[in-house]
């Protein structure tokens, strides 16, 4: 092995440690880059064969990324499920203000008060004054009926422009995927840098929390996307469009191809909001309707068994346009205070009408539920449904806090890693410049000797 | 957006986050003094809640339906006990005016007497309570009796209507209230309270000694048909007081029940106040220990 031979290594070596220090340098500096994960410096021993004159050394070969798609798979699974939970709890919320849960205000109390309305009158059926106070008592109860559909509409509503919103979210961050895959495939070397890995991946992982997706590496770098496993959002240098459409009822989302895809969504926020949207409100409305309408047939038909002041058949209370939106169109019939129909058939003047009107309360009347009762039990519900929204939220907050913490020991920079590794770089690098030195000195000796 | 947070970090914020809720809500349940304030504090309590509330306003208008109630009963059996009174009182004037020593004069003077106890009946069985004629029965509008000494009973027929109505105890159940001024007035020959007294008066003015004897005789029976309506009555006042005690007992059943599901328990809540404080200046002390230094800190 030649003199020259080794200085030559020597400074390879030295070429390595410091390609070797510059990714520990690019670790530090991006330790709390999001979506960035450890590189691994990696050395490779030269060819070593002192008696052909080979005088080995040390070349630095391409970092090791510590990116694990398992732990990266995790945190997206994770994070589709906060998404979705987050979502749906967020949208819910904002309407359990309208569920009164104690019967002192909002509709429960309107109809509390019709019926003591009811109970009045049967005291002094004749006066006209107990006879406009349940007028005024079932206007009360019509509009705090239409208050409360027209609370879920909005509702619905709201759920409706943020479906829209994730998903033209959705598309821009398929997009920037697309703009990805068609730089990766332009120059390969690119899909190596940790820095485009980085935003790679964090644009997956906030992806991820819009929607559930796949990710799947192709041989060439580029990522494919898809949605819930199976719809395209991007494929190589295609992006493919995503969008939300409301038909009256539910929001539907379809796929490029024009297929409905709203099932296969299985996670992220947009599911939690179609969740809301499409399962909840709805339900939540028709049970509604339904007390609306129920409430209003038991009176009208009460008050038809009756009649008023006149000994005429009683009136109609209420009026509303169909079943199905009873609440939202629920109205007084526009009746004189004279026409309530009070009395008995059998008794004209009597009050036991009123009274019957009064036990309406007490009696069950839609699945063998009293009218409160079958408000309590929607309020209930709704309650339900937020309670068990806020424990899903937190399991799955803490799962995915879980998920990351995983994914960070495995891939994370670790700064305590990296300054042993710096140390032990340096120390190398300090040994090679000594042997460099050594090598130097070493030549200037057998050159003067020549001399 | 995803932020640059380390993980431990966000777990740290995440329980923090989890200690500050049960903490806030804690404070939220002593300083509003419930621990239903929405449907999600508690779904389970929703129904009994909104039940007895239900409840609760029920019992409570029955009360003031027992309470106008009560005011009519007090009226009406006030009005029949001063009937009453006025029919013993008409029993005197008879007794005087059947002696065969009294004169025609003296017997038109008790007509007149007579005459205006018949006066005072009517204005009894006309008696109203807020606006209500409460002896009127279902036509409760309609003054049931005028005065009218050219007809047989001294009174006109009978303006008002059955009486059919009925009153709502605290438990749903019903009873009837009141008697209509027919059936206590005039109910049939032998209980005709005014066609007897204007019997007699007729008699009196007439100086028809056998008249008045007659008179005198469907008296009794008058008298006592008046103290069955006024039994009646008490009877009713009874049941009214009693039905008003049973609700006053139910509202407290109620109250206490909302109570129970609806208010805060202020130990077990103060408790948990406690605990999440304590758990968090734990926590916040905990981390501020933690050594925050790396190997980078020691590099010369």
């Amino acid at each position: 092995m030649s003199l020259f031979g080794a200085l030559n290594a020597s400074a390879n070596s030295l070429e390595a440690f410091s390609r070797a220090l510059a990714v520990t340098q690019n670790n530090v500096t991006n330790a709390n880059t999001p979506g960035y994960v450890r590189q691994r410096p990696t050395l490779l021993p030269k060819l070593f064969d002192p008696a052909q004159g080979v005088a080995g050394g040390v070349t630095a070969g391409s970092p090791e990324s510590g990116r694990r798609d398992y732990a990266e798979r995790a945190v997206r699974r994770q994070n589709s499920l906060a998404g979705r939970f987050s979502e749906l709890l967020a949208q819910l919320t904002r309407l359990e203000g309208a569920f009164d849960p104690t019967g002192t205000k909002g509709l429960p109390r309107a109809i509390n008060r019709l019926f003591e309305s009811f109970s009045a009158l049967a005291v002094s059926p004749n006066d006209l004054l107990s006879r406009q106070a349940v007028l005024d008592r079932a206007g009360d109860v019509a509009r705090e009926f239409r208050a409360m559909d027209g609370e879920l509409a909005r509702a619905q509503q709201e759920a409706v422009e943020q479906s829209t919103r994730l998903v033209g979210r959705i598309q821009a961050l398929s997009e920037r995927l697309r703009g990805f895959n068609t730089e990766i495939r332009s120059n390969r070397d690119v899909g190596a840098d940790p820095g485009m890995d980085a935003e790679v991946y964090s644009t997956l992982e906030e992806l991820s929390a819009l929607a559930d997706i796949q990710a799947l590496q192709a041989s060439d770098g580029t990522l494919t996307v898809l949605l819930g496993g199976q719809t395209p959002l991007a494929i190589g240098q295609e992006a493919y469009a995503l969008s939300a459409s409301f038909d009256g009822a539910e929001i539907r989302l379809t796929d490029a191809g024009g297929n409905d895809v709203t099932e296969v969504l299985q996670g992220g926020r947009l599911r939690g909001v179609l969740d809301a949207a499409n399962t909840h409100l709805p339900a939540w409305r028709q049970e509604l309707h339904r007390l609306a309408a129920g409430l209003a047939d038991a009176v009208n038909a009460a008050l038809a068994n009756g009649v008023d002041q006149n000994g005429v058949p009683g009136a109609a209370l209420f009026s509303y346009a169909l079943a199905s939106q009873a609440a939202g169109t629920l109205q007084v019939a526009p009746i004189l205070p004279e026409q309530l129909a009070a009395a008995a058939a059998a008794g004209p003047g009597g009050n036991a009408n009123a009274l019957d009107l009064a036990a309406l309360v007490r009696d069950p009347q839609l699945d063998g539920l009293t009218f409160p009762a079958f408000y309590a039990r929607l309020a209930a519900g709704v309650g339900q449904e937020i309670s068990r929204g806020m424990q899903n939220h937190e399991t799955a907050s803490a799962l995915l806090v879980q998920a990351r913490e995983l994914r960070h020991q495995e891939s994370g920079v670790s700064l305590d890693e990296e300054a042993a590794r710096l140390i032990e770089l340096q120390r190398a690098y300090q040994a090679t410049a000594r042997l460099v030195t050594v090598l130097d000195s070493l030549t200037e000796t057998t050159i003067n000797m020549l001399r | 957006m995803l932020s640059g947070i380390d993980p431990s970090t966000e777990r740290f914020l995440y329980e923090i986050n989890r200690i500050k809720a049960r903490g806030d809500r804690a404070q939220r349940q002593i300083s509003s003094g419930y621990r239903v304030i929405q449907p999600s504090d508690d779904p389970g309590a929703v129904p009994e809640i909104i039940h007895a509330q239900t409840g609760l306003d029920r019992v409570r208008q029955v009360q003031r339906n027992l309470g106008q109630l009560k005011a009519e009963t007090d009226a009406a059996e006030r009005a029949l006990q001063s009937a009453v009174a006025l029919l013993d009182r008409v029993s005197v004037l008879a007794s005087q005016g059947a002696s065969t020593t009294v004169t025609a004069d003296a017997r038109a003077a008790l007509a007149g007497e007579v005459g205006a106890a018949l006066e005072r009946l009517v204005a009894a069985a006309n008696t109203s309570v807020n606006n209500r004629f409460v002896f009127a029965g279902d036509q409760d509008q309609t003054l049931p009796y005028s005065l009218d000494l050219t007809l047989t009973d001294g009174v006109s027929i009978y303006a008002g209507g059955p009486a059919t109505r009925e009153a709502e105890d605290a438990n749903g159940g019903r009873f009837a209230v009141s008697r209509n001024a027919e059936t206590i007035f005039q109910n049939g020959s032998e209980a005709n309270v005014f066609g007897t007294v204007n019997e007699l008066r007729l008699a009196l003015e007439a100086n028809d000694e056998p008249a008045i004897w007659t008179a005198l005789a469907k008296l009794a029976p008058a008298r006592e048909h008046l103290n069955r309506q006024l039994a009646f009555y008490g009877t009713v006042q009874n049941r009214v007081d009693g039905e008003l005690a049973a609700a006053s007992g139910a509202v407290l059943d109620f109250q206490q029940t909302i109570a129970r599901w609806r208010e805060t328990d202020l130990v077990e809540a103060s408790l948990e106040l406690v605990q999440s404080r304590t758990g968090l200046e734990a926590a916040l002390s905990a981390r501020a220990r933690l050594p925050r230094a790396s190997l980078f800190d020691y590099l010369g």
